[in-house]
């Protein structure tokens, strides 16, 4: 085969696989933003922990919000539930983070995927 | 409901027994009990969870000639031996409804895309696990998911008394490339999974079950009005049935039956093979469904795994196990 042919494939099956572990990583953090309160289930995501930060700010004793199946809950203690959204969001963004740099410095299929 | 009534559920809620349930019947090429021992082994590290095992007397004879009895009695609290099965499987006049040569109920598995294997799936008893587990608040696996975080115990924390993914993806983060494993037939209802489901003991999780029980008493019937594949019965045709009559004839987002954490849940399809194990995850083979020849490696650290490829766990088994020691 000419090299510059083999060489463009290689490329093309590395950013193939480069693709589909950063894909992997994304699934993996959104599932790290889930978190439980209340008997329902949340994603924290920067909107959410805006909306509430702004409902603490103003002294709201409670407040109204979707669950990820858009089912409304009465979220009785706001300041602690920011506290667990934060604490959510900052663990998985942070795993989000060192899985990225690992990624991005990874030159060859198989140091994409550990393989040796 | 006065709020003294509620407050008091929640109090029992908070100090039920909660745990993870294992069916393991051996057939003549696939020794179930060894798959749950790893599988168990992984739910217990990851979501700290008191595990038991259903099977029949036959498998864990089997078990015990080849393996040490210490495994299975440090791994499981419980081992259920559940009698009623080799009776449920004589049971003719269900049975012999899906006879396919001379053997019952037989599967054809894959193991890779170039080779094959046929034997016995021995799945008629599943929805007994209402009625069998110890536990008030129970997820059952199948012994080929392997858990590799502690997201599903967010699962006994919402107020939904029956959990199952519908949605789900391959090695490749993409739908299913079959499309029966997405819906019961081409413009059928949606595919619910029974690999992985969360009940309590709650009227409406009974309700489901027993509904369960008649859809596989009735399986021809359902197989005339869904238009699924006949021959075999799966499960989680029967669950995607006892779903759509429970959700009133409609596909709709549901607290009550509900998609469990994680959605979609991630499977290495039967053609699909493990490549490597290292110390914190997973080396794949993702097949191309339209050409068997080619495959992209991909690496899986940190994800619940559905491993559909039996052989290729038994090949890697001890690497496997020790993902979880």
């Amino acid at each position: 085969m000419d090299d510059k042919l083999e060489k463009a494939l290689d490329f093309s099956n590395f950013r193939q696989t480069l693709y589909n572990q950063q894909q992997t990583l994304k699934v993996k953090v959104i599932n790290e933003l889930l978190l439980t309160y209340q008997e329902s289930i949340f994603k924290a995501t920067p909107e959410l922990i805006g909306l509430v930060k702004t409902i603490v700010d103003f002294n709201y004793p409670t407040v109204i919000i979707d669950d990820i199946n858009e089912n409304p809950v009465n979220i009785k203690n706001p300041s602690e539930f920011l506290e667990n959204l934060i604490a959510t969001y900052s663990k998985a963004k942070n795993s989000h983070y060192i899985g990225y740099a690992k990624i991005k410095k990874a030159r060859s299929v198989k140091k994409l995927v550990n393989f040796e | 409901m006065p709020k003294s009534k509620k407050q008091d559920q929640l109090k029992n809620l908070s100090t039920s027994s909660k745990g993870a349930i294992f069916l393991a019947y051996n057939h003549k090429v696939i020794n179930y009990v060894k798959l749950a021992c790893l599988s168990a082994s992984s739910v217990r590290k990851y979501l700290n969870l008191s595990c038991s095992l259903i099977t029949d007397p036959g498998s864990l004879r089997y078990f015990e000639r080849h393996h040490p009895t210490s495994i299975i009695e440090k791994i499981f609290k419980n081992v259920i031996i559940d009698e009623k099965t080799d009776e449920d499987y004589k049971e003719e006049h269900f049975y012999s409804k899906y006879k396919i040569g001379n053997t019952d109920n037989i599967r054809k598995y894959y193991d890779t895309p170039y080779s094959t294997f046929t034997s016995q799936f021995k799945n008629l008893t599943k929805h007994n696990i209402y009625n069998l587990t110890p536990y008030d608040q129970t997820i059952l696996f199948d012994v080929d998911y392997l858990v590799n975080n502690d997201i599903l115990n967010l699962a006994f924390n919402i107020d939904a008394p029956i959990q199952l993914y519908k949605n789900v993806q391959t090695l490749k983060n993409i739908e299913p490339e079959h499309n029966l494993d997405r819906r019961l037939n081409d413009v059928g209802i949606p595919l619910y999974w029974s690999t992985v489901i969360y009940f309590d003991k709650s009227p409406i999780s009974n309700m489901f079950f027993d509904l369960w029980a008649h859809v596989k008493e009735n399986y021809d019937y359902y197989q005339s009005v869904y238009k699924f594949p006949a021959g075999l019965y799966r499960t989680d045709f029967a669950v995607s049935i006892s779903m759509h009559l429970l959700k009133g004839f409609t596909d709709c987002i549901d607290d009550v039956f509900a998609e469990l954490p994680a959605s979609p849940m991630k499977y290495m399809a039967y053609k699909d093979d493990i490549a490597s194990v290292d110390k914190n995850g997973i080396v794949f083979l993702a097949n191309n469904y339209e050409e068997e020849w080619n495959n992209i490696l991909t690496y899986s650290e940190g994800e619940n795994l559905h491993l559909m490829n039996k052989r290729a766990i038994d090949r890697h088994y001890d690497k496997l196990m020790e993902l979880y020691v």
